[in-house]
């Protein structure tokens, strides 16, 4: 990931990490969670994404979409009053927001950020429990300073 | 029917119920799910207690392994649950795969929760649950 990739990185997190205490979100994790964390989380992660240069060979930008997906278990969503679905789409809703209004790019000018598309619902079943996640897909371009 | 039918009919509906609340380490509680609509397609769930208090047992299936499901990195063993098919009463208890089996405390040994992948029963004295847990 090149240095302004992960400029992006850290404001995504940030942006995300303000959204932990809403609608009984736990945790914010890059591409995975650790054993001990507690549904509901977010995950996030980057997909390889493209590099503008002028014909002199200078980085103009960088274009990454990365894939915010909100995981949670029925009975956290039961504890909320929410079906999981709904719940996964509280926490999202919530987390574009923030993504839009509140991410800030340290060493680096923001050109886009907008939700480009969607993850599809996926179920899984879990020892004694039912996982829902879903999410979007977040597309960011940033030009050097 | 056979006479060693007969004796195992007698053991388990009359004669082991009562035996099985001494014998057996732990008890449990079966616990049913309610689906409730949200009212846009999804459904949440209310849990009940079916059976209270049934005596159990539960020992280790096989060795597993770690797992990365649900976003996260996972510890799931499975486990054999025994316990009685029949109450002291002599009826016969009604538990399915769609159940779970929460075994209850016992001293400073937390509350244990198992799916269930799948129900067998021991010559119609004991069932043998096979379960999941996450550690």
């Amino acid at each position: 990931m090149s240095e302004l990739s992960e400029a992006v990185k850290i404001g995504v997190y940030d942006a995300l990490f303000s959204t932990v205490g809403l609608n009984g979100l736990t945790s914010v994790h890059e591409d995975k969670a650790p054993i001990e964390a507690v549904y509901p989380f977010v995950t996030f992660t980057r997909a390889p994404g493209t590099v503008t240069r002028s014909f002199g060979e200078t980085l103009q930008g960088e274009r990454d979409i990365w894939f915010i997906k909100s995981f949670t278990d029925a009975e956290k969503a039961d504890a909320q009053t929410l079906s999981p679905q709904k719940l996964n789409a509280e926490i999202l809703t919530i987390a574009e927001t923030r993504l839009v209004g509140n991410l800030s790019i340290d060493g680096g000018r923001l050109e886009r950020n907008i939700r480009v598309g969607d993850i599809p619902q996926q179920i899984e079943v879990i020892s004694d429990r039912d996982v829902y996640s879903s999410g979007f897909q977040f597309e960011i371009y940033v030009a050097p300073n | 029917m056979s006479l060693i039918g007969d004796v195992l009919t007698s053991l388990a509906q009359a004669d082991l119920p009562s035996v099985f609340g001494v014998v057996m380490p732990d008890t449990m509680d079966v616990l049913a799910e309610t689906a409730t609509s949200d009212g846009a397609g999804g459904q949440r769930r209310t849990e009940t207690v079916t059976y209270s208090n049934v005596p159990c047992s539960y020992e280790r299936k096989e060795l597993k392994r770690r797992d990365v499901q649900g976003g996260k990195t996972n510890s799931i063993q499975e486990f054999i649950v025994e316990f009685p098919t029949h109450k002291t009463d002599g009826t016969r208890y009604s538990i399915s795969p769609q159940n779970r089996l929460k075994v209850l405390a016992r001293g400073n040994e937390p509350i244990k929760i198992f799916r269930i992948i799948s129900m067998s029963d021991d010559g119609g004295i004991t069932f043998q649950a096979v379960c999941t847990k996450e550690n």
